[in-house]
């Protein structure tokens, strides 16, 4: 399939997408999607903020097993666990979806790696979606703080800040969370440990997030809806003037060898249509002799 | 013979006489009438030699026009095959003067599989009026006629193929954006 069908059946995509979302009646309260790579640990993190520390409500393990959104309501909003970006183009779609609903996005990176290309390209996309609004929409959060044995997270953390206020032109609220210190204080039933980890304190950001954009959330929701179908609107122009353009482009040579030929034929059928009449009117001489 | 019939005889002798030399310098005599008809004869016959050899001409003339004509037309078709990236056609024998006039005087379009599918191309481009893409296929059909029909090129189909590609694209982003016009 080549790059124009492709790009049509993502249009087609969000179209389909506009469709449903329009169609469905959407949860009063704000959705909070967790969007990045796979296996930056978003599951555990949904886990861990929605109470299911110890029996996992959204499904983890070693391979990728988010392939789908996956909603859980809880009482201030609505958790969304998308599936992991970078690997298949069905479940990059599906995160799509998952980004379109949300109206607060978690943005989940596990260090000890900086933001990579990949990363850098999804906060554009978001960037793309939620415009200027995005800053107080967006949450960076730095997860697997565990793996940080050397003290090197500070460092990492900075150098990502700068990545991020580079990339968008401001700087995110970040947290850094250990969803499996969280899970180890429940386990052990230290509170200390539970607040180390980092997940509280999200618990309480996503918390005032959420109640920061209520009044407005309808409107905001509806506002959105809007711009994507203008978006999309003009994006399917955009696609329809190039496709005809590249018609015109390929029927040019053909327009311009029939030209030709109808000048030549023209000139030859005029040539003939003289020699005609001069022999027609030898033939009326010659009958009215 | 007494003398007064011998003066009798003479002078009627003498009044014939008189009466055939008076009678010979009139035109209207009988003699003067038969030589008229002599001229007017000779009149008719020059006519007729004259218009037999108009007639001559002109037939000659028609000869050679219609010589003319073919011979023009026969080299005239050689360069047109090409134009369209065909093979030369030379035009087929055996057409009548007739018979050439009604092919050259045509109107109706081609309808040669290499006719059907510049008709799709042709009809692909905005650009391309449908009266001017109307007078291609006659002046194709004229073309057809003389020679014989032009073939489908490789190329043809290959743009025949694209062109039908780029038509279900283009009619796939005319039922989105209808979709999304629907939406508001």
């Amino acid at each position: 399939m080549d790059q124009a069908e492709l790009y049509i059946d993502a249009l087609e995509a969000e179209c389909k997408r506009l469709q449903q979302q329009q169609a469905q009646t959407v949860p009063p309260k704000p959705s909070i999607a967790a969007w990045g790579l796979v296996k930056a640990g978003k599951s555990s993190l949904l886990n861990m903020l929605s109470g299911h520390a110890q029996e996992e409500y959204f499904a983890t393990g070693t391979v990728r097993t988010t392939r789908t959104n996956q909603q859980l309501e809880l009482e201030h909003y609505v958790l969304i666990d998308t599936p992991g970006l970078g690997i298949e183009q069905s479940d990059s779609q599906q995160a799509m979806e998952g980004l379109d609903v949300a109206d607060v996005v978690m943005f989940v990176h596990a260090p000890p790696g900086e933001l990579d290309e990949e990363e850098i390209d999804l906060l554009l996309k978001l960037h793309d979606v939620h415009g200027d609004a995005l800053e107080q929409r967006l949450v960076m959060v730095l997860s697997l703080l565990d793996k940080d044995q050397d003290g090197a997270m500070a460092q990492v953390r900075e150098r990502i800040e700068s990545q991020v206020l580079r990339c968008l032109g401001f700087q995110p609220t970040c947290v850094e969370v250990s969803s499996r210190r969280y899970q180890r204080g429940v386990e052990l039933g230290r509170q200390g440990m539970q607040e180390k980890s980092g997940v509280p304190a999200l618990a309480l950001q996503l918390e005032r997030m959420a109640s920061a954009l209520g009044p407005q959330l309808a409107a905001s929701r509806h506002k959105r809806l809007v711009q994507r179908r203008e978006e999309l609107s003009a994006a399917l122009d955009r696609a329809l003037e190039q496709e005809q353009a590249k018609v015109q482009a390929f029927c040019a040579p053909y327009a311009k060898t029939a030209n030709a030929f109808i000048t030549l034929m023209s000139s030859i059928q005029s040539q003939f249509s003289i020699k005609t009449a001069e022999l027609r009117t030898a033939r009326e001489k010659l009958s009215s002799l | 013979m007494p003398l007064p019939w011998l003066i009798g005889v003479a002078a009627v002798a003498a009044v014939t006489a008189i009466v055939k030399s008076v009678s010979d310098d009139s035109p209207s005599s009988s003699s003067s009438s038969s030589s008229g008809s002599g001229e007017a004869e000779r009149r008719r016959l020059d006519l007729a030699a004259k218009r037999e050899r108009e007639e001559t001409n002109l037939k000659k003339r028609i000869s050679d026009l219609e010589k003319d004509r073919r011979d023009q037309l026969k080299v005239q078709l050689n360069s047109v095959a090409p134009t369209l990236e065909q093979p030369v056609k030379a035009m087929a024998p055996g057409r009548t003067a007739t018979q050439l006039e009604q092919i050259i005087a045509g109107t109706q379009s081609s309808t040669s599989a290499y006719g059907e599918s510049m008709k799709i191309i042709l009809g692909a481009d905005s650009s391309f009026s449908a009266v001017r893409s109307k007078r291609f296929l006659t002046l194709l059909n004229v073309l057809e006629g003389l020679t014989a029909p032009l073939a489908v090129q490789a190329q043809e189909q290959q743009a025949q193929t694209q062109l039908k590609q780029s038509a279900a694209r283009i009619n796939r982003l005319q039922q989105l954006k209808t979709s999304v016009e629907r939406l508001t």
